[in-house]
C-alpha cells in the first residue's frame, strides 16, 4: 500500500534511504534468514529501487529526510510496487508531488495494471483518477453512489456525486 | 569514495567533540575557582586516567560496567523508551547473581550457570515489570524505573544487612559472603585489577552493533525509535519491540552488575554501585555517542579516565573529585543542545513512541 | 507503641513536615506539565536550593539571606534548563538527568571547598527556620502536637497551592499556559509567546524547588548532607502527576507521599526492617500512580485518557 501521508506513514526522516526502502520487504526469505538480516542483499535492493525508480538522491545511505517530496514519494511508490503482490492500494499517491515525479508514478501504476496485476487508487485528484481507472467508484458519507467505466465517464457528474451525493 | 566515507565516520564526531571541548572549559573554570592551574590539573588527570599500566587497567576495569550499562541504555532510548532503570537493574543483577553462587549447591559449572542466568533473568523481568506498566496504566517509563532504583537499593540492603550478611571479620560494610575461589573470573594481568569482564564487555559491543544493524529485530527497534507510525503501517509489532527492547536493557544492566561481583569484589557489597553512579555515567555514554555501540565503547573509557583521573588528582591537589562529574554533566548537557541542530531543519513530524501518547516521549507531559 | 491519640497526632504533624518540602516541588513539577514540560532536573533544582541555603546561611547566619540565596541559585539552574530544553530543543530528558548530574557533582564539590569534608554538615552556627509558637493551644494538647515544630514556610506552601490554583484556572496568564500545554503551536498563532512562557514557567520551579530545598535543610534539623535531596524532587514529579497536575490534587498526594515517609521513619523502631520501611514511599508512589491511572480509565471508558 501507499499511504496517504509519506511522512507520517510512509516513512521516517532519519532513517536511510535504504531503512525506509526495506520496510514491510525485510521478513521475506530472500533478505532475512531466521530474524538474520542479508545487508548485502538488502543493499543490492535499495540500490535497485533508486535506479529504476530515478529517485535522487545521495545514496542509499542518505537520510530519507533528505530526499524532497516527490523524490520520498517515489520511493515509497517504488517499495510497493516492488513486493509484486497481486493487488496495489494507492492512496493519494501523486499529493504534493511534482509534475515529473507524477507522471512517473502514473506510468508505473499502469505498468503494474498491465502485468495482471490490480491497483486500487483512492485519490481526489479528478484528473488523475479518470486518466487511470478503467474503473471508477465514487463515494460519498461512506458509501459507493456511482460508477463510471473508462470512456464513459461524466466529469460533471461525477463531480457532483463526489460533493453532493447524487448528480 | 574514501573521502565521503572519511567524512561519514567523522560527522557524529563533531558534536560530541564540541561538546567535550565547552565542558572541560567548564571544568577549568570550576578548577580555577579551587585555585588550581587548569592545564596542570587537566595533564595531571590525563595521567592519572591512562599514564601507566595501573592507572589505565583501573580506567579499563572502571568502564566495563559504564560500557555495560550504555549499551543497555542505548537499547532502550534509541527505540524510544527512555527508562532511567540502569542502577536499579544491575543492583538486583548482582545481588541475584551473588546470592545465588553462594547458596545454590552442587559443582561450580551449576553454580555459575544458575547464578548468571537468575541474575539476567532478574534484571530482565525488573525492567519488563517498568514496561508493563507503561503499557496497562500509561505509567512514565522514567518515573517507575526512577522508584524502582531506590525500591531495588533498600530491598537489597535489607536482604544483605539482615539474611546474608557476613559476619566473618572485622570490616563492618553490608556485604555478603565471597564467592568461592573457584567460581570468579580471573583478572587478565596479574595484581592487578582488570578482570576478563572487560573482554565481554567488548564482545558486547560487538553483539549489541550486530543485534541493531543485522537483525529483524535491531531493524524493528530502531525504526520503532525514528517513527511508530510508519512501523505500525510496516506491521511491526510496537508491542514487541518495547518489551524486547526493554528488558534486553534489563539483562544488559543485570549483566554489568554480574561482572561487578565475578570479577571485582566477589561479594555484593551495598551502595557501590550507586556510590560510583555506574549507571548514570553509563547512560550519559550512550547519549554522548547517540546510541553507537563503538561510540559507547570508547566513551565510555574517556568517562572512565575522567573519573580515575579525576580520583588521582583530588589525593594530589585540593580539587575535588567530583570535578568529573560536573564535566561529564556539561559533556551530556552541551550534548542536548547540538541535537536541536539537528531537528531546525526538519519540519517532519516527531515520532511518537509506542503505549506513550499522554505518558511520555520527546515532549511529554508526566 | 500503642496507638492512640496521641500517635495520630504524632503521625499527623510528621507527615506535615515531610510533605511541605515536597509540596513546593510538586506545585513546580505541576505547573511544568501543564506546559508541556517534562521537568525531571528538579532533583537537581530542589538540592541546589538546599545547598545554597546552607552555604549562606553559613556565611550571614540570616534566615533571609538563606531564602534569598536558595531561590536565587535554583531559578539560575531552572534558567539553563529550560533555555536548553526549549530554546535549543534538547530532549528534556536528557537535559534534566544532566542538570542533575552536574548540580550533584557540583554541590559536592563545593562542599568540599566550603565546609572542607563531603559527609555532612552540621554546626550549632546554623540557624534554622524560626518556628511557629504554638503555645497558645496548650490548652488542646492533642492540637498542639499537630502543628508543633512548624514554621512559616510550612504554611505558605499551603496558602501558595491555594494561590495557584486560582492563578492558573482564574487569570488569563494562568488561562494562556494551559492552553500552551494543550497546543503549543494553536496557542503561538494566537499571539501567545508560548516560548518564553515555557521558560518562564520552568524558571519559576526552580524557585519553588529551591524553597523546597531550603525547607529540608532549615526546617528541622539544620544541615547538609551530600546529596540530601535523596530522590524527593522525583517523588515530588511523582506527586504532581497523582495530583493530576492541579494544585489541589497536588496537596493531597504530597500529603500521602510524605504519610509514607513519615511512616517509614517511626517504623524504624519497630520490628520491621528499617530498609524495607525506606523503600516504602517508592513502591507506594508506583502503587498508586497505577491506581490513579485505572481511576481515570473508568472515567473516561471511550477512548483514552
Amino acid at each position: 500500500m501507499i499511504p496517504e501521508d509519506r511522512y507520517i506513514w510512509g516513512s521516517a526522516s532519519q532513517a536511510t534511504v535504504t531503512e525506509t526502502g526495506i520496510m514491510g520487504h525485510y521478513i521475506q526469505p530472500a533478505f532475512s534468514h531466521r530474524g538474520v538480516l542479508k545487508s548485502k542483499k538488502i543493499q543490492q535492493f535499495a540500490q535497485e529501487l533508486i535506479d529504476r525508480f530515478a529517485v535522487k538522491t545521495d545514496g542509499i545511505q542518505a537520510k530519507t529526510g533528505s530526499l524532497s517530496g516527490g523524490n520520498a514519494q517515489k520511493l515509497i511508490a517504488a517499495r510497493e510496487i516492488m513486493h509484486k503482490s497481486p493487488l496495489l492500494l494507492a492512496c493519494e499517491p501523486t499529493r504534493g508531488v511534482d509534475v515529473g515525479a507524477m507522471e512517473f508514478i502514473h506510468e508505473q501504476l499502469v505498468k503494474k495494471r498491465a502485468a495482471g496485476d490490480g491497483v486500487l487508487l483512492i485519490s481526489s485528484e479528478l484528473s488523475e483518477v479518470i486518466k487511470l481507472s478503467d474503473r471508477i467508484y465514487v463515494m460519498y458519507r461512506g458509501r459507493v453512489n456511482g460508477e463510471f467505466t473508462r470512456g464513459h465517464v461524466k466529469e460533471e457528474e461525477l463531480g457532483l456525486l463526489m460533493a453532493r451525493g447524487k448528480a | 569514495m574514501m573521502r565521503s566515507k572519511l567524512k561519514r565516520l567523522g560527522e557524529p564526531l563533531k558534536q560530541p567533540a564540541i561538546a567535550i571541548f565547552f565542558a572541560l572549559l567548564v571544568g577549568a573554570a570550576a578548577i580555577l575557582v579551587t585555585g588550581e592551574n587548569p592545564l596542570t590539573v587537566y595533564a595531571a588527570m590525563a595521567k592519572g586516567a591512562f599514564g601507566s599500566t595501573y592507572y589505565l587497567l583501573t580506567t579499563l576495569t572502571r568502564a566495563t560496567p559504564i560500557i555495560i550499562c550504555g549499551l543497555g541504555a542505548a537499547v532502550a532510548w534509541s527505540s524510544n523508551y527512555m527508562g532511567i532503570g540502569g542502577e536499579g537493574q544491575m543492583i538486583v543483577g548482582g545481588f541475584v547473581s551473588a546470592i545465588l553462587a553462594l547458596n545454590v549447591p552442587g559443582p561450580a559449572w551449576f553454580k555459575i550457570i544458575c547464578s548468571v542466568v537468575g541474575a539476567l533473568a532478574a534484571g530482565g523481568l525488573y525492567s519488563a515489570l517498568s514496561a508493563w506498566l507503561l503499557e496497562k496504566f500509561k505509567m512514565s517509563l522514567a518515573i517507575s524505573t526512577l522508584m524502582f532504583n531506590y525500591a531495588a537499593q533498600y530491598i537489597t540492603m535489607h536482604f544483605t544487612a539482615n539474611v546474608f550478611l557476613d559476619t566473618t571479620g572485622d570490616a563492618k560494610m553490608t556485604q555478603t559472603l565471597m564467592l568461592a575461589e573457584e567460581l570468579r573470573l580471573p583478572k587478565m594481568v596479574e595484581t592487578y585489577s582488570l578482570h576478563w569482564g572487560f573482554v565481554i564487555a567488548v564482545l558486547l559491543v560487538a553483539a549489541i552493533w550486530f543485534v541493531m544493524n543485522r537483525t529483524s529485530f535491531g531493524y524493528e527497534s530502531k525504526m520503532s525509535g525514528y517513527n511508530v507510525d510508519f512501523c505500525d503501517y510496516g506491521g511491526i509489532s510496537s508491542r514487541k519491540v518495547m518489551y524486547g527492547m526493554l528488558t534486553l536493557s534489563g539483562v544488559i544492566c543485570a549483566l554489568a552488575g554480574v561482572l561487578e561481583v565475578y570479577g571485582v569484589q566477589y561479594r555484593y557489597v551495598h551502595n557501590t554501585y550507586v556510590s560510583a553512579s555506574y549507571a548514570w555515567v553509563g547512560l550519559n555514554a550512550a547519549l554522548i555517542s547517540d546510541y553507537n555501540p563503538v561510540g559507547i565503547l570508547l566513551t565510555s573509557i574517556l568517562l572512565a579516565g575522567i573519573q580515575t583521573g579525576g580520583a588521582a588528582i583530588s589525593r594530589a591537589t585540593s580539587v575535588p573529585l567530583e570535578i568529573s562529574s560536573i564535566i561529564q554533566g556539561c559533556i551530556t548537557l552541551f550534548i542536548s543542545a547540538k541535537i536541536a541542530f539537528k531537528f531546525r531543519g526538519r519540519l517532519l513530524r516527531r515520532p511518537r513512541p509506542y503505549g506513550a501518547q499522554a505518558a511520555e516521549g520527546e515532549e511529554g507531559e508526566a | 507503641m500503642d496507638i492512640n491519640l496521641n500517635y495520630l497526632a504524632v503521625v499527623f504533624n510528621s507527615t506535615l513536615r515531610m510533605m511541605t518540602p515536597i509540596l513546593f516541588v510538586a506545585l513546580g513539577s505541576a505547573l511544568c506539565n501543564r506546559v508541556f514540560i517534562f521537568n525531571i532536573g528538579l532533583e537537581g533544582m530542589m538540592l541546589m536550593g538546599a545547598f545554597s541555603a546552607i552555604v549562606a546561611n553559613f556565611y550571614t547566619g540570616s534566615v533571609a539571606v538563606s531564602l534569598l540565596a536558595a531561590m536565587l541559585s535554583s531559578m539560575l539552574v531552572a534558567y539553563v534548563a529550560g533555555v536548553f530544553m526549549v530554546k535549543f530543543k534538547g530532549a528534556m530528558l536528557v537535559v534534566g538527568v544532566s542538570i542533575n548530574s552536574l548540580v550533584s557533582g557540583l554541590t559536592t564539590f563545593l562542599m568540599q571547598l566550603v565546609f572542607g569534608g563531603k559527609g555532612a554538615y552540621v554546626s550549632p552556627d546554623l540557624v534554622s527556620l524560626p518556628k511557629i509558637d504554638v503555645r497558645f493551644l496548650s490548652g488542646m494538647p492533642l492540637l498542639e502536637t499537630m502543628f508543633s515544630a512548624l514554621t512559616y514556610l510550612d504554611i505558605f506552601a499551603f496558602v501558595l497551592a491555594v494561590i495557584l490554583y486560582l492563578f492558573l484556572f482564574r487569570t488569563v496568564t494562568g488561562f494562556r499556559m494551559r492552553s500552551v500545554g494543550i497546543n503549543k503551536v494553536a496557542a503561538e498563532s494566537l499571539g501567545i509567546n508560548a516560548d518564553r512562557l515555557q521558560i518562564r514557567t520552568v524558571v519559576f520551579s526552580g524557585l519553588l524547588s529551591g524553597l523546597g530545598g531550603c525547607l529540608l535543610t532549615m526546617g528541622g534539623v539544620t544541615m547538609f548532607a551530600q546529596n540530601i535531596t535523596a530522590g524527593r524532587g522525583f517523588i515530588a514529579m511523582a506527586a504532581g502527576t497523582l495530583g493530576a497536575a492541579h494544585p489541589l490534587g497536588v496537596i493531597a498526594s504530597s500529603a500521602f507521599f510524605g504519610l509514607a515517609q513519615s511512616m517509614a521513619n517511626m517504623l524504624q523502631n519497630s520490628a520491621i526492617s528499617s530498609q524495607l520501611t525506606m523503600a516504602l514511599p517508592y513502591v507506594a508512589t508506583v502503587v498508586a500512580l497505577a491506581l490513579y491511572n485505572v481511576m481515570q480509565m473508568k472515567r473516561m471508558p471511550k477512548g483514552k485518557a
